[in-house]
């Protein structure tokens, strides 16, 4: 057995333990968040700095599986900082906590057995109830409470779907699908996992929960559910759809087709009524899960085998273009979440942004840079992402798909554009918090955005590895 | 025995779970609601395990165990803060997140 | 590599000009002159001795990946034909144009705004690749908006984002296109690329099959005609003409209508050839019906600032008309039509940016605009009213004045193919000439309006920018042949590549 490949998952349980430790007296925040940040990073380095190609158990220690622990290791990193601003109570359980999420969600990267995914996303679901309630104010609780009986429904289905899923295929591998046993039962199980996992990734059907929960939670841990817990979901959705649904089984492009198309269009339509900037944010999280999921689409479609290139091209392709999506939204959507902090209220409305850019010219134009991202406008992580997912819609022949996530990414303009207004031009004045915490995490949130416009190399990396 | 009655047993129960949880308004029936629904899926674990003689469901059966009581206790204690702010556990007093 | 350097030192002025406080106006005035003059020397050295075609291109991959059998090979690329360089120039000194007329010249995020949107357009003009291309193509945008809807004026917030998604949604349009020729691109030859000369190949193009084909001249012909704009789809732009600040309409009628131009002529001609007859008929139409409709629409302007908005777009249709009516003629009339086009889209930048800043100067003494409002200004204001004349003169195509050169060349050029069609650009020009003069002789002569009360004329700095403004007009007007030569060349091998 080979323990240099376990290192950074020892480290990051111990870490949050000796966290939870560490603020048993006293509440010294800035000392469990630096502990807590050091740690992320030394995990971060140890997992990039391995030659993968080990597998032991159930655990599989891939270039795949690798780039999702990094992933997953940044959602966590982003919310530390702005997380000492926000979060009113003893820190010692919140970092503990983080910890604990990580630990789970390098779990869930690393491993194909289904056994082990649900577990894991059990541990982040289950901790992320309690961060979303950190602060126990009202809207904390009720965001909470609403995830909580949400999500454990969720779980019921997933071990329904797991369940039906086994039924069908006879194994808990991934990897080791082979063959099929029963045709109906896979369907049933596809469905249900639809269900289960759609609702941790806010699909359409499946949303409501989102709205409240994100508006309701303390703004860095809607940050790190709309990405972090997000993405997880995504993730082993993607392995099992990639992998689990044996070839020639095309329901899972009839299913997310639909679905895309309408979480997109709904997300949009919603978010354009809305006032309450977190909802709209919760609102474009949910039109954002509508574009990651036409991979799933793409996945699906991949086994027509009519894409304009051959099979295995388009799956790199819309695997590669999943994982790059990934990351560039852990920064553009996590940065305006925690943007929303830079107001003194709980219930952020519109107009509670106007006078930002005389405030605060960088932050404002940092918000700005993020919402840009969002929309997809050059220059920004958003952009190439949405460039690139695009492309692999038309490289599948997909042009209709193709011209209504166009249409959709014309209609979020309007009110990603409606925050930037008002905080640059709209007349009136607030009294912003410009705390160091606040406005330095959402500039180095925007920098980052900025910079990965230009990560062609990151996206070229990802082709090669995205075979899995 | 016919895994089809087991799987039927399993979605009735799942079905109560479901109907519970849209119609309860009282914290704890919600979260008996909730534990009849994880209890029904975990029927349907075992039901399969026991027509292949599988050892795999059995242990995921085990975590299924696990996570709900797991899932219940976190539940309760968010039922307790909600308990202490409001002084009832009823499902009617939320609503301060509205548009 | 020389592009490249003049391209990363614009963008670190840009960059450096959003941090210079209150002497915003003096530092990006000097560093963007200083560029220009800089590529001045650089294009005379270079282009003195150019016979056509793309030159100077400095090829960078940025980023490559072969295994299996798929390549991607993403470039950063820039080149220059005869066209871009002079358009480069333009740019540069339509910046220079803007920011001299730069109203709140206290506000270093103004001055910003504005040195990027130059920026984005030099380089627009100069990138050979159509990932930067639709960087750049998007990266004007921004800033404009910024430009539009936080130093507009009249209902900003909803004509700013109507500006934005307008130009936006051809756009996306234009980036399906683009996707869609990278990937027969790559079902041909086994490599991923987004190189404007690799795609934009009439052998290339034919190979196509017809769905792909059409689908993407819609999407490269929709957003070029948007920002033109020609006929239907001109919406945004009168709008945002009249609510932008004055500096932001010069670089919105100089630089973004440029944009347009450019595609049509620089981008998607080289494949031209492979367009249906009756999308090219349907484009000539669609020059002649903005020709008229602009001119008309612009006669029943109240407002002086539509008023040259509608006329600009008017004179942006020229393009159009050459775009189309080049593809049906043959030989040196073709050339001739290419050049004028070309001519045309750099002519009505300096014409537009001229009757802009005049105006403002009249607007900064009167504060109105409405051709009702104003009346005899000529007899307080006598310069700056005799600038906003020598506009008007020059926007109708007053020999001598630098809208003459293009607007003659297109119609004289389009008889071989138009035949007495093109009765019908003169009659636009005839009702262009009739409003403008109109609209002279109500604003500037006639009674004057005394509620106006007493007026300052033109001081020294104010008739130094219109002055330079106008000395650049005529000179381009009356000496053509130096950036004719260098386009002529241009189009003659355009011309020939069809």
């Amino acid at each position: 057995m080979n323990f240099e490949y376990f290192y950074s998952l020892i480290l990051l349980g111990l870490a949050g333990f000796i966290a939870l430790a560490m603020g048993i007296k006293k509440d010294n925040k800035k000392i469990e968040a630096l502990f807590t940040f050091i740690i992320l990073i030394i995990a971060f380095i140890l997992i990039l700095f391995k030659s993968s190609g080990y597998n032991i158990y159930f655990l599989d220690f891939t270039d795949f599986n690798t780039y999702w622990a990094l992933i997953f290791i940044v959602s966590a990193m982003v919310i530390i900082l702005p997380s000492m601003h926000d979060i009113k109570d003893k820190h010692d359980v919140f970092y503990a906590l983080l910890l604990f999420t990580v630990l789970s969600m390098v779990i869930a990267a690393y491993t194909f057995n289904l056994i082990v995914l649900f577990v894991s996303f059990e541990g982040v679901s289950i901790i992320t109830y309690i961060l979303s309630a950190y602060n126990r104010t009202k809207r904390n609780l009720e965001g909470s409470l609403k995830y909580f009986v949400i999500s454990t429904i969720g779980t019921s289905f997933n071990i329904l779907g797991i369940s039906l899923f086994y039924f069908s295929t006879r194994t808990f591998n991934l990897l080791a699908v082979t063959k099929l046993y029963s045709s109906h039962g896979l369907l049933l199980a596809l469905v249900f996992i639809i269900i289960g996992f759609g609702f941790k990734i806010a699909i359409f059907p499946m949303h409501q929960w989102a709205i409240d929960t994100y508006d309701g939670s303390p703004n860095s841990v809607s940050g790190f559910l709309s990405t972090g817990s997000k993405l997880v979901a995504y993730m082993i959705l993607l392995k099992f759809l990639y992998l689990g649904f044996v070839p020639d089984y095309n329901y899972v492009f009839y299913f997310f087709a639909i679905l895309s198309i309408l979480t997109m269009t709904y997300g949009n339509i919603a978010a354009l009524s809305q006032d309450n900037v977190k909802r709209i944010l919760a609102y474009s999280s949910i039109s954002q899960a509508g574009y990651m999921i036409l991979v799933f689409a793409m996945i699906g479609y991949s086994y027509y085998n009519v894409a304009l290139v051959s099979r295995t091209t388009f799956l790199r392709f819309s695997i590669a273009i999943a994982m790059f999506y990934s990351l560039t939204y852990i920064f553009m959507k996590a940065g305006p979440f925690i943007a929303m902090s830079l107001v003194r209220k709980d219930k952020i409305m519109i107009d509670d942004f106007t006078g930002l850019s005389r405030k605060s010219k960088w932050t404002a134009f940092s918000l700005a840079v993020m919402l840009l991202s969002l929309a997809g406008i050059p220059i920004t992580g958003g952009f190439l992402a949405k460039y690139f997912l695009f492309f692999t819609l038309i490289i599948g022949n997909l042009w209709w798909l193709a011209v209504i996530a166009i249409l959709n990414s014309v209609i979020s303009v309007f009110y990603y554009f409606r925050i930037i207004l008002y905080s640059f031009w709209k007349p009136g004045d607030n009294d912003f918090d410009l705390s160091p915490e606040i406005k330095y995490s959402v500039i180095i949130m925007a920098l980052i955005t900025i910079a990965l416009g230009f990560a062609f190399t990151l996206y070229t990396y990802l082709i090669g590895i995205a075979i899995i | 025995m016919n895994i089809v009655y087991v799987m039927l047993l399993s979605i009735i129960l799942f079905t109560i779970g479901l109907y519970g949880i849209i119609t309860s308004k009282v914290g704890m029936r919600m979260i008996i609601s909730l534990e009849i629904l994880i209890n029904a899926a975990l029927l349907n674990v075992i039901g399969i395990s026991s027509l292949y003689y599988s050892t795999d469901l059995i242990v995921f059966a085990l975590f299924i165990i696990a996570i709900g009581v797991i899932e219940t206790a976190v539940g309760i204690a968010i039922f307790t803060v909600v308990y202490k702010k409001y002084g009832k556990i009823n499902i009617s007093l939320l609503g301060e997140i509205k548009w | 590599m020389i592009l490249l350097e003049f391209l990363i030192a614009f963008l670190i002025v840009t960059i450096i000009s959003f941090f210079t406080g209150k002497y915003a106006k003096y530092f990006s005035l000097i560093s963007v002159f200083v560029l220009t003059v800089v590529f001045l020397i650089y294009s005379f050295s270079v282009f003195g001795s150019y016979t056509g075609g793309i030159i100077s291109e400095s090829n960078i991959v940025l980023s490559s990946f072969t295994a299996n059998n798929i390549s991607v090979r993403i470039n950063f690329s820039l080149g220059l034909t005869g066209f871009t360089d002079a358009l480069v120039l333009m740019a540069l000194i339509v910046t220079i144009f803007a920011l001299l007329i730069g109203e709140k010249s206290n506000d270093d995020t103004f001055f910003g705004l504005l040195t990027s949107v130059g920026f984005g357009l030099v380089g627009l003009f100069m990138v050979r690749n159509f990932l930067f291309f639709y960087i750049f193509w998007e990266v004007v945008l921004v800033p404009m908006f910024f430009v539009i809807g936080k130093y507009g004026s009249y209902n900003k917030d909803k004509i700013s984002i109507k500006f934005f998604i307008y130009t936006h949604v051809g756009s996306l349009f234009l980036l399906l296109s683009i996707f869609t020729l990278s990937t027969y691109y790559f079902l041909k030859t086994g490599l991923f690329t987004f190189q404007i000369s690799d795609l934009m190949n009439l052998a290339f193009q034919e190979s196509l099959p017809k769905f792909a084909l059409y689908f993407s001249f819609f999407g490269f012909l929709l957003a070029f005609l948007i920002k033109l704009p020609t006929f239907p789809l001109h919406e945004w732009l009168p709008n945002a003409h009249y609510t932008a600040p004055y500096s932001g309409s010069i670089l919105l009628s100089g630089g973004l209508l440029s944009m347009g131009g450019y595609g049509l002529l620089g981008i998607l001609y080289p494949v031209a050839g492979l367009f249906p007859l009756a999308l090219v008929y349907f484009l000539i139409a669609l020059g002649l019906i903005s020709v008229v409709y602009f001119a008309f629409t612009s006669m029943f302007q109240k407002n002086l600032k539509r008023m040259i908005a509608y006329s600009s777009a008017g004179e942006m249709a020229f393009v159009t008309i050459a775009f189309g009516t080049s593809l049906l003629s043959t030989g040196y009339v073709r050339t001739f039509d290419l050049a004028g086009g070309m001519y045309q889209t750099i002519a009505h930048a300096f014409v537009t940016s001229l009757a802009f800043s005049s105006l403002y100067f009249i607007y900064k003494r009167t504060h109105t605009i409405q051709v009702y409002g104003l009346g005899g200004l000529y007899r307080e204001t006598p310069v700056a009213s005799s600038f906003f004349l020598a506009a008007l003169l020059a926007s109708l195509g007053l020999p001598t004045l630098a809208g003459f050169i293009g607007e003659f060349s297109v119609t004289i050029a389009s008889y071989q193919s138009l035949g007495l069609l093109t009765l019908l650009i003169i009659f636009g020009l005839i009702v262009t000439a009739a409003y403008f003069i109109w609209a002279a002789q109500r604003s500037l002569f006639g009674f004057y309006n005394e509620a106006l009360g007493k007026l300052k004329d033109l001081n020294k700095a104010e008739f130094l920018i219109l002055f330079l403004m106008l000395v650049s007009s005529i000179f381009i007007g009356i000496y053509p042949t130096l950036i004719f030569r260098i386009l002529t060349l241009y189009a003659s091998h355009l011309g020939g590549l069809i």
